[in-house]
Order: structure tokens, then sequence, then C-alpha cells
């Protein structure tokens, strides 16, 4: 299988008042076609910074963005941010926010809002984008009559199957979820889940699956990336992962996943995620981690490749210890 | 997203407010005054009228109130302006004989039915013949009495005879008066000797009257008079000094206040909302420029400048009100939008679309400006009245459209005539009525969308 993205050593810092916030640093990955890869994470490590980046929709107060994406061997980075609004932008990646509920603009219609991008892109007329909008719609399950209704008629599962069409309109081959189930009910997820995988059977696309679930991403995940205060630090393939998670904290992370009626502590992981301003010295994860001995708290662990694609960034391995 | 996003929404909302129901009917009556107005004067007709001069209007009274002053002076009748001329009734000439010269003597007799309860505002006379021609009027009472009025004799192929103002006549007539009744307790005015009875009260002769002519003349052909007995009420909204109806004012000012105060109010509010979002969206630089310059526009004294630039240069109508937009799309209103536009901006759907490729001005466009406008349309219809009231203001200063009939000018007429002074109260209230009414019509519906569109409102 081809790879469709490659991500070397992508890092976005922001500048705020309180100093440089790290929200992604030094990221790399490779995405295959046809491929889900999850990047999962508690909530402020970086998995929607790192979307952001992905698709540079970048805040005002950027202070570092650097690094190679290469689209189909095509480095995007080099690209002024008009040409990566007209070629990359949906074209070739797309994306569904998280809160799709919000991600509908209230004053359009439904029809004409997932037409939109079909008539920024690809110059159609309203007419025939209006048409296509209809087809795409009734490919991920809403009746054509909802795209002459306006957002607010429509339940949160039918919003966020809109902002899919609306993602699906120009053909991409990379779509980006943010979050697309957080704000549903447990049925209308699977729905939804459901839906992706059908889609991206049919339609041979690679979804990059962001999410703090580690539930629902077993569904659709073929490998799963964990993040942890900015960083990647573990990419496994998911079978493996939620096999046997390798870094301590993705083990901590699975730990914490209920069960249904079976008698399991719930385990949580003590301490709060680092500040991304001042991340601990050596491991990131070391304040927090069991297993931390004193090389973690002097050194970053650099990547150690378990097999092929599969990568661990934790002392333990470099050592031996595991 | 509630209902009210939605237009047809807004509207059946309104309908529910007896408030707005009101302004809505008032606002129709406006309407239907405005398609009246264009369609009984269309084209420049009606600055044609009104500026036709005092011949277009000489069989008019002057300041003659509107008829239905009526109502507030019971019983009585008013009296209307009757015509007599060879195309009416009561006019007949009959040619007596030839003379040597060629010439013809005439005996005329112009008749009419006097029914008011007040004497007439004024009598004249017009006459068409050959120069050379002579005549000798005579007046009959419904009771017979017979007094001559005067000798004519045309030096044109036509005269006025101003019969009111013939100062010898009235000397005559009065010592006349004297002699028969003695001193009467009212003060002899031509008319009212000519339609009073014979007593020391006055009080109206009603019956059949007569103006006689008889005449030597060239030409019978050529002959004509024309008696123009002036009412004291004249059609629904009286007339002024000039003679002029007041209608053709008080209806063509509406179409044109409507759409001074229309076109200014939502002109100057998309333009602000406008700016107000690209401030906003853009921020930085662009922002900073927006809101400086927003700042020192505000500070400007807005109608001083507005009365100079009338004052140098005699501006029309929609000149003035392209003056008036310019000096107000820095307003106030962009600090609103643009507070709106910053929070707007970070709501997920426009960072979506930011994220599909829609260019900043799709997103000002497609995104921004349809969200805030709802909000906005209140103090659109609100400030409507605003400058329909700036339009009378400048022009009962004189600061007006030259041309144009308007509200503004009616009340300047009457401002300069001393209308009030003279008790002409129609004059003043008239155009006064029509202002308030628009300004009624807008506060009401502006009320209540304003209590639609921000709910908030509604509790309180």
């Amino acid at each position: 299988m081809s790879t469709v993205l490659s991500v070397k050593n992508l890092r976005l810092y922001f500048t705020t008042r309180k100093g440089i916030v790290k929200a992604v640093d030094n990221v790399s990955f490779d995405l295959k076609k046809g491929e889900t890869l999850a990047i999962v994470g508690e909530s402020g490590c970086g998995k929607s910074s790192l979307a952001k980046a992905l698709i540079r929709l970048l805040p005002r107060n950027v202070h570092t963005y650097s690094g190679e994406i290469l689209i189909d061997g095509n480095d995007v980075m080099k690209l002024s941010d008009e040409m990566f609004r007209r070629l990359i932008r949906w074209r070739k990646i797309s994306m569904v926010f998280q809160g799709a509920q919000n991600s509908l603009n209230p004053v359009l219609k439904v029809g004409f809002q997932v037409a939109e991008p079909l008539m920024i892109h690809n110059n159609v007329s309203k007419e025939d984008a209006l048409a296509e909008a209809k087809k795409y719609l009734r490919l991920v399950g809403i009746h054509e009559s909802f795209a002459d209704r306006y957002p607010f008629e429509l339940s949160g599962g039918m919003k966020q199957r809109a902002v899919i069409a609306m993602a699906l309109i120009t053909h991409p081959e990379i779509i980006i979820l943010d979050e697309p189930t957080s704000a549903l009910d447990v049925i209308t997820q699977a729905n939804i889940i459901n839906l992706l995988k059908k889609i991206k059977n049919e339609l041979g696309l690679s979804y990059i699956f962001i999410t703090h679930d580690i539930a629902v991403t077993s569904e659709l995940a073929d490998r799963v990336a964990v993040m942890y205060a900015g960083e990647i630090v573990e990419i496994s393939d998911a079978d493996e992962f939620y096999y046997r998670p390798k870094h301590p904290y993705a083990e901590k992370l699975m730990a914490s996943v209920p069960t249904l009626r079976t008698d399991k502590k719930l385990e949580f992981i003590p301490g709060a995620p680092p500040s991304l301003i001042n991340p601990p010295q050596g491991c990131r994860f070391n304040p927090r981690c069991p297993y931390a001995f004193e090389k973690c708290l002097k050194e970053s662990p650099p990547p150690y490749e378990i097999k092929s694609g599969n990568i661990v960034r934790c002392w333990l391995y470099h050592e031996g210890k595991r | 997203m509630n209902r009210s996003r939605v237009t047809g929404g807004i509207f059946k909302e309104l309908l529910q407010y007896k408030s707005a129901l009101v302004g809505l009917v008032l606002l129709m009556f406006l309407l239907i005054i405005s398609t009246y107005a264009i369609f009984i004067y269309p084209g420049s007709k009606a600055v044609v009228y009104w500026r036709a001069g005092e011949n277009m209007w000489i069989k008019n009274p002057k300041n003659a109130l509107p008829e239905w002053w009526e109502l507030f002076t019971p019983g009585k009748t008013l009296p209307r302006t009757i015509e007599i001329n060879p195309n009416t009734k009561g006019y007949a000439m009959e040619t007596l004989k030839t003379t040597n010269d060629g010439g013809y003597l005439i005996n005329l007799s112009l008749s009419f039915n006097y029914e008011y309860d007040e004497e007439p505002s004024a009598i004249n006379v017009f006459v068409n013949g050959t120069p050379g021609d002579n005549f000798a009027l005579f007046w009959v009472y419904p009771d017979g009495r017979k007094i001559f009025l005067t000798n004519l004799t045309l030096t044109t192929e036509s005269t006025n005879y101003y019969l009111s103002q013939d100062i010898a006549l009235n000397t005559r007539l009065e010592m006349d008066l004297y002699k028969q009744i003695g001193k009467p307790e009212y003060s002899p005015t031509i008319e009212k000797i000519l339609f009073g009875t014979l007593s020391r009260e006055f009080k109206v002769q009603k019956g059949m009257f007569k103006l006689l002519v008889q005449g030597y003349v060239k030409d019978p052909k050529k002959t004509s008079f024309d008696l123009v007995v002036y009412g004291k009420v004249y059609g629904i909204a009286g007339t002024d000094h000039l003679r002029r109806p007041l209608e053709i004012a008080i209806l063509y000012g509406t179409p044109i206040a409507l759409a001074f105060g229309l076109t200014a109010s939502v002109l100057i509010s998309v333009i602000e909302l406008v700016i107000g979002v690209i401030s906003g969206y853009f921020g930085g630089a662009l922002d900073t420029i927006i809101q400086r310059i927003t700042e020192i526009y505000m500070i400007i004294p807005f109608l001083n400048i507005v009365i100079l630039i009338s004052v140098f240069y005699k501006l029309d109508l929609w000149t003035l009100l392209g003056i008036i937009i310019i000096l107000s799309i820095f307003g106030s209103g962009i600090k609103s939008t643009r507070a709106m536009a910053l929070q707007i901006k970070e709501l997920p759907y426009v960072e979506a679309a930011k994220a599909y490729g829609a260019s900043d001005w799709r997103i000002v466009f497609i995104y921004m400006i349809p969200k805030i406008l709802p909000t906005l349309v209140p103090s659109i219809v609100l400030s409507v009245p605003g400058f329909v009231f700036l339009e009378a203001a400048l022009s009962l200063l004189g600061l007006g459209d030259p041309l144009l009939p308007t509200w503004g000018k009616v009340l300047s007429d009457a401002e300069s005539q001393g209308a009030l002074y003279k008790g002409l109260y129609y004059w003043v209230l008239e155009p006064s009525f029509m202002l308030i009414l628009t300004s009624i019509s807008f506060t009401l519906i502006g009320f209540a969308l304003d209590r639609i569109v921000n709910p908030r409102l509604k509790e309180m």
C-alpha cells in the first residue's frame, strides 16, 4: 500500500502571554492509502492542534510552524497559503470538525452548505453543486428533502452526517475526523462509525481519526498513535495496541477504559497532563510514570522501533527493561 | 437556532404583536398613499404643479382650509369655490342690437346659487374680449336689490378684474351701507356687503345671486366672462399662500419621505455592517484604521456639516441623501457590528468554512453578515423616522431640495407665512401629522421586531 501522507518533524508552537506553547512537538508518522490512523490522547495533549497543523488552519499567534508534510510525495509546507487553500484543502485533505452541531452555518440551507466546498473549489454552477450535494447527502443516509432545511431542523446525528457529506464532496484522499462522535449518544455514534467504515471502503479513503475515546477507535482504527504532551509516544497496529499497549501511558489509558458489567477497577493516571509551556525534563511522562527511573528524568527518549512502523518512545525499551 | 432566523418566521411572529399590527396598517396606509401619489402625479408632474406659479392656480382660493375643517364648525357649511363661465350653468348672453359703427350691445348674466353660511374669501372676474370693449357690471341680490359695481374698458384682449381689491368700490359700498342702516356691527368688506343681508348683524343672504353685465363689444363671439367666487375651503388639504393645493405636497411628500428615510437607513446600516464585519474579521492594522476613522467620524458634528454643505451647494434631495449617507457610514453601528463579528468569527462553522477553503470575502458576506443582519433589522426600522425628520428639518431651514414638494417644504412655507399666527393651523398640522404617522408606524414595527430578534427583551 502506498503512503498518501507522510509527516516528518512537524512542530506547531503558539505564542501566549505566559510563554511558548509547544502544542505539536516533533511529530512524525505515515498514513497509507485506505488506512485509518487513530490519534488518541487526553484533552489538551495537542490532538486538535495536530489536525489544524495538517490542514494549515492556524490561529494568529503561531510561533513556529515547521517540518514536512508530504502528500503523495510533495511537500505541501512549501506552498503559499493561497496555493495551499486552492490545491490541498478539501482537494487532498478535508476535515470533519469537532462538534458538528456547530460547524454548520445556521443561516445556510443544509444542501447549500454541503455544496459550498464544491462551489468554492471546482467552479461548479450552483445547480450542479446542489445536485451533487443531494447525491452525497443520500450517500451518508440523509433524505434529499433535507437539503432545503436549515441546520436547526436536523438532529445531532443528521448534522454529523451532513458535515461528513461536506467533507466528502470534493473527493479528497484523506479525511481528518476530529472527535466526530463526541457529542452524540451511543446508538448514533455506532451509526456514524458504521457509516464512516462503509464510506471508506466504497471511496478508498484514508482517515486520521482524532479522539479521546479509545473504545470508539477500536471499531475503526487500523493503527493507533498515542499523543502525550504534544508528542507521539507510541504508534502501533491496532490489533497489537488493543491487545498489549507498549508505552506506560498507553497502558494506563487502556486500563482506564470502562468495560460493561465486569468487576474491573477503573484505573486513572495520577497527576495532571503536563503544561505544554514548560514540559518536564527528560521523558514528558516521567512525573506520572510508575516505571520511571533516572534516565527518564534526564533525557527525552528517542523513538524505538519495535517492528516496521511500530514505534514507542520509552527508555524501558531502549534499556531492554521490557 | 430559533425560528426567528427565518424571515417568514419573523413576519408571522410580528403579526402577533398588536402594536406591530397597528404599525403595519399605518405603513400600509402610507404605502397606498405613495402608490396613489406616484400614480396621479407621474414623472415630474408634481414638481410642475408645485412650481407652476400664480396662473396655474388662479382659480383656487388663497390659504383655504381643508373641507373637513367643517367638522370643527358644526352647523355651518363653509363656502366652496364657485366658478361661472360660458361652459357652466348660469351663464347667459344675449346680443341686443348692432350699433352704427359695427359694434354690438350685449347683456350678460352670470347667476349662481349661494347656500353657504359664510361669505366667500374673494371674488374675481376674468374678462375676454377685444380692446376697446366697454362693460358695466351690476350685482343682483337674491332679494332683488341691484348694485352698480364698476365700469370696465378693455385695453388688451383679456383683463382680470379683482373685485375684492377694488378700493373705490369698497368705499362706495360702505358709504351706501352706512346711509341705509347706520354703522354695522361687523367690519364691512366687499364680500360681506355683497353677500350679506341688509342688516346691522352680518348674515349671509342665501339664494340666487347674479352678476349682470351690460356692454358694448366689437365681437360678441370673442367676449366671455368668468366669475370666480372663491370659497373658504378647498379639497382635502386646503391651499397655501400661492393658491397651490397642499394635497400635492402632502401626497407626493409621502413617497419621497419613505424613500428618503428607508434608503438612508438601510444603506447606512448595511454599509456600517459591512465595514464593521470587515474590521472585526480581518483585524490587525485594518481594524485599527477603521476604528480610529469611526471615532473621528463620531465626534464630527453631523448636522452642522450637513447644513454647511447644503448652504454652499443648493443640493437636490438625492445628492443630499448621498451626503448624509457618506457622513454617516462610519457611525456607531460599526462598533456594535464589529463586536458581534469578533464573536462570530471564532464560531466553529466559520473555522470550518476557512478549512474547506472559503475565501475571506465569502466568509464575510455569506457567513458573517447574514448572521448579524437579523439583529440589525429593528434598528434599521427604528432609524427610518430619524432620517425622515432630518429631511423635514433641513427643508424647514430652507436647505432641502429646491424643487420637490415635500412635507418639510410645506412646514417651511407655513413658518415663513406665519401660519400659526394667522390661525391657519391646518397648514402646520397636515405635514406634522404625516411626519408623526410615519414615525409611529416605523417605531411600532421596530419595537416589536426588537422584541422578536432580541428575545431577552420579552421578559422585561
